[in-house]
Parts: C-alpha cells; structure tokens; sequence
C-alpha cells in the first residue's frame, strides 16, 4: 500500500511540473467532440441525440492519446528498470501510476464533459448518466490501456501499435458508457448498465496490475 | 436432377458458388504460400552453407 | 504398473519431444501429408453429401448451402483464438520454445478464417436480410476478434528481437481470451437494442441428420486443415529461427544431394 501511494504522489508530482502534459489530452477531447457539429446536418435534435455517444468516442481517443507516454519517459531515463530490479511489489507501484495517470487525465475529462454536454444541448438528467458513465468507465479504459502501453513500451514508435492493440478491447466499456445514455433517453432503467461498468472496473484494477508488471518484465531485459 | 439446375442453385447461384470458391481459395493459398516459402527458406539455407564451405576452402 | 500411469507418461514424453525444435521437426515430417490427406478427404465427402445430397431448406432454399463453409470457418475463428492463447501461456509459464512457434503462426490462420466467416456470413445476409451487413451480434464480435489477430499479429512484427516480440505477442493472446467473453457479452447487449434479427438457426438438434452430417464433416475438414497448415507454417518457421543450428544445416545439406 505504501508503494502504490509513493507512486501515486511521485506521478503527480511529475505531472505537474510537465502541465503541458496534463492539459493536451484534456484539449484533444475537446477538440474531438467540436468536430463533429461541423461534419453532421445543422440540426440541434441531431446532436443531442448523438452528442453522448459522441462524447464517449473522444473520451475513448483522449485516454489512447495519453497512453504513449506513460511508461515511455519512465523507460528512457531507467526508472522503470529500477523498479523492476528493486521494487518488491511492481504490481502496486503501477497501480499507483497508473491510478495518478487516470486522475490526471480520465477525471480531468469527466469534469469537463459536462461542459461540452451544454453545447450539444443535452437534458440535464442525462448528463449526471453521462458524468457518472465516464466516471466509472475512464479508470478501465485507462487500466486496460496501460497494459497496451506496457507492452510496447521498448519500442520507438508504438503509437500506432497501441491504437490497434487497444482499442478493441474498449469496446465493451464503450457499449456500456454510451448504451447507458440511449438507454436513460428512452426512460429506461439504467442500473444494470452501471453495475456492468463497475464490474468491468472491478476486473481491471485487479487483473491489470499483474498484467501490467508481467509485461514490464517480459518487454524489458 | 441435371447439372444446369445444381449450378443454378435455385436462384442463389452467385451466393452459394462465390462462398465455396472463396473458401476454397483461401485454403489453397494458404498451402502454396507455405510451401512456397519452405523452398525459399531452404534455398536460402542452402546457400548459406555453400557461402560457409566456400569460405572455408578458401581460408 | 497401471494404465493411467502409462498414458501419462506417454503424455509427458509426447509433450517433451514435440517441446524440442529439432524433435518437432521431425515428427512434423510425418504427421503434416496425414493432416492434410484426412482434410482432403472429409472436405471431398461433406462437399459431396453437402452440395448434392442434403435437401434445400424449406425456408431459405438452396441458399442455406452456404452453412458448409461459414460455419467451419467461424467455428475455427475461435478454436484457433483459444489454441493460441493456451501455447501463448504454456510458453510464458514453462518457457517452451515450441509453444510460442504454434501461437505466431495460429495467428495468420486464425485471421484468414475470421475473415471468411465474414465475408460468407456476409454473402449468406444479402438473400437473407437483403443487406451485405447487418449489425448483428455474431458478425460484429466476429469483425472485433479480426482486429484482435491483427494486433496480436502486430505486435510481434512490431519488435527487433524474437524473444521479446515473442512474450509480447503471448501477453496480448492471454489478455484476448480474459476480454473476448466481455465482448461477446457486450456486443450481445448491444445488438438485443438495435433488435438485429438473427435468422441463422444453426441449433444443432433441430437440423436433420442428412443436412448435419456434411456439416460435422466440413468442420472435422477445416480443423485437420488447421493442423495440416499449422504443421506448414511451424515447419518454416522452425527453420527460420534455427538456420545457424547445426541439425538444420544437415538437414538441408542431406535433402540437397
């Protein structure tokens, strides 16, 4: 426990003297989402009708966006092999970069969306589903992706890699993200949704440590 | 039952045919395709031993 | 000494031998012709029985013949998925050389058969469904498990050197099989909201013995094909990851004169 939380202030405090970091994903996402009024038919119905889904679309590329560099500046200045060679628990001390890496980028999304969620002119009741959605969804898409990340960290140029290796693992927190919110459109009870989500949350933060620390080993040597 | 109605297919002529002859492809090409690498492979090796030998006569 | 101890050791001595390049190698050279005789064989019968003998569907006609290769191949889509994620493991956990050579070249065969069921499965939809595509649940975790092959392809084309690509491309397949339930799952969800009608009625007991049997037969087909191209593809690749080892060498120079 102890190691995790080391790990987590360490993050945050890395983070935070590189603020560019920490502002582009929030930047993109938002970008993202603007995009899509320009590319759709001028009708406001439209947008609300899609502006979910849409919104979860650009959640989904913000955190692949952010995934590049987790371990990656970590690996060139030899921290990460330190870790590997003298951290007893490498599983913790992940899980807390990784759980910093989500605060930093995930929750700084979902703060945020409500924000966009106004300039598609979607109801109020449904942006707390869309709130609470990314809430509970950003922490498994950043898990999961951090297994990607870990697993092509050796390499120069992984973007794309990750991308691929990625983003079809996604698609379940995607379904049930964005399927809660055409759900609650329609008035439906949105509790099963939830609860999928929170399972799913509850798979990765117990599995992805572990899949994380063992790739770290297997990749670096 | 004659040919021209087993081709015909009761009307799903295109369907029926165009599935098999893709699958059969498929599964052909897999075959040539390693086999064709396998000779390539061992042409290869082949003359990586010859280079080998030759190198050792010479030295 | 009892016969469960016997099997066993069998087992182990199988396990062991097949675990050794060289060893593999060898036995391959026997075991390949057979694979592939047997897949001949029952895709000559169950395209005969198939294509001639079964009786056209009373609701989609002829058309339904399409069954005899979509299925196989879908089938196949998964079997392979699953044997290559348990080499993967074995691999990772007992550091078998072997085990990693089945999973990369699983991969591209996986892929290709993924890719026909969706191509079949698509032709099959346009008389059906009157449309090349239809979100349905089936197709859509079929085009997901595609683009998982592909990563897993990737990544291990993506490292310099072979042992590392090797434990990266077993890490992504293990971490495949733990998701491909979740989307399975999801997917199904999700098209029970877009209320995609699924017409294929592929129940096993409600199907005639007539029409079933070539289908049991194209599927035995596709999976000794599967061992036969595997058997292929492992060949080539044992050679190529032992070139510079002295019994390949000898046994290239013994096949040249």
């Amino acid at each position: 426990m102890n190691t995790l939380l080391l790990y987590f202030k360490r993050e945050w405090q890395l983070l935070f003297r590189n603020t560019g970091a920490l502002i582009q994903p929030l930047v993109f996402f938002i970008i993202i989402a603007l995009l899509f009024p320009f590319s759709l038919p001028a009708e406001i119905t439209l947008l609300q009708k899609i502006g979910g889904g849409i919104i979860w679309v650009a959640a989904v590329l913000a955190s692949l966006l952010s995934l590049e560099n987790m371990f990656q500046s970590d690996y060139q200045d030899g921290t990460l092999e330190q870790a590997i060679i003298h951290q007893r628990s490498l599983e913790m001390a992940m899980l807390g970069k990784v759980l910093a890496h989500w605060s930093a980028t995930g929750l700084f999304l979902t703060v945020f969306s409500p924000l966009l969620c106004l300039t598609f002119n979607i109801p109020s009741e449904q942006i707390w589903v869309l709130f609470f959605g990314l809430l509970l969804g950003t922490p498994s898409l950043t898990l999961i992706g951090a297994v990607g990340a870990a697993i092509t960290v050796t390499l120069r140029r992984g973007g794309v890699l990750i991308a691929i290796i990625i983003l079809p693992l996604y698609i379940p927190v995607l379904i049930f993200g964005a399927g809660m919110l055409s759900q609650s459109a329609q008035g439906l009870e949105i509790t099963s949704q939830l609860y999928t989500l929170a399972a799913i949350f509850v798979l990765a933060i117990t599995l992805a440590p572990f899949a994380i620390a063992s790739a770290l080993r297997a990749t670096i040597n | 039952m004659n040919w021209s109605e087993f081709f015909h297919m009761g009307g799903y002529a295109f369907h029926v045919w165009s599935c098999w002859a893709l699958s059969t492809a498929c599964l052909l090409f897999i075959v040539a395709f390693a086999k064709f690498r396998n000779a390539r492979i061992k042409r290869d090796i082949a003359r990586q031993i010859q280079r080998e030998e030759r190198h050792q006569n010479n030295s | 000494m009892n016969p469960v101890s016997i099997i066993w050791k069998f087992l182990v001595t199988v396990y062991h031998r097949l675990g050794s390049p060289r060893e593999f190698y060898q036995i391959a050279q026997y075991t390949t012709p057979i694979f592939g005789l047997l897949s001949l064989v029952l895709f000559v019968c169950g395209a005969y029985l198939g294509l001639f003998q079964a009786p056209a569907d009373y609701q989609q006609g002829d058309s339904f013949r399409i069954i005899y290769v979509h299925v196989p191949a879908a089938w196949l889509s998964l079997f392979v998925y699953m044997v290559m994620a348990t080499a993967a493991a074995i691999g990772i956990i007992w550091r078998m050389k072997m085990a990693f050579v089945v999973a990369i070249c699983s991969a591209p065969l996986g892929a290709v058969f993924t890719a026909l069921a969706l191509i079949t499965g698509s032709i099959w939809g346009k008389p059906i469904w009157g449309t090349w595509w239809t979100w349905d649940a089936r197709l859509t975790s079929e085009l997901i498990l595609l683009f998982l092959y592909f990563g897993v392809m990737a990544t291990y084309h993506a490292f310099e050197e072979r042992k590392t690509a090797e434990k990266a491309m077993a890490m992504l397949a293990i971490i495949g099989v733990v998701i491909v339930p979740i989307i399975h799952y999801s997917v199904e969800w999700w098209s029970s909201l877009h209320q995609g009608a699924t017409i294929f009625a592929e129940g096993g007991p409600r199907m005639p013995a007539d029409m079933l049997t070539p289908l049991i037969l194209m599927i035995l087909s596709f999976m000794f094909f599967y061992g036969y191209a595997l058997f292929l593809s492992a060949q080539n690749k044992v050679l190529l990851n032992e070139r510079k080892s002295q019994w390949v060498k000898a046994a290239i120079s013994a096949a040249e004169k």
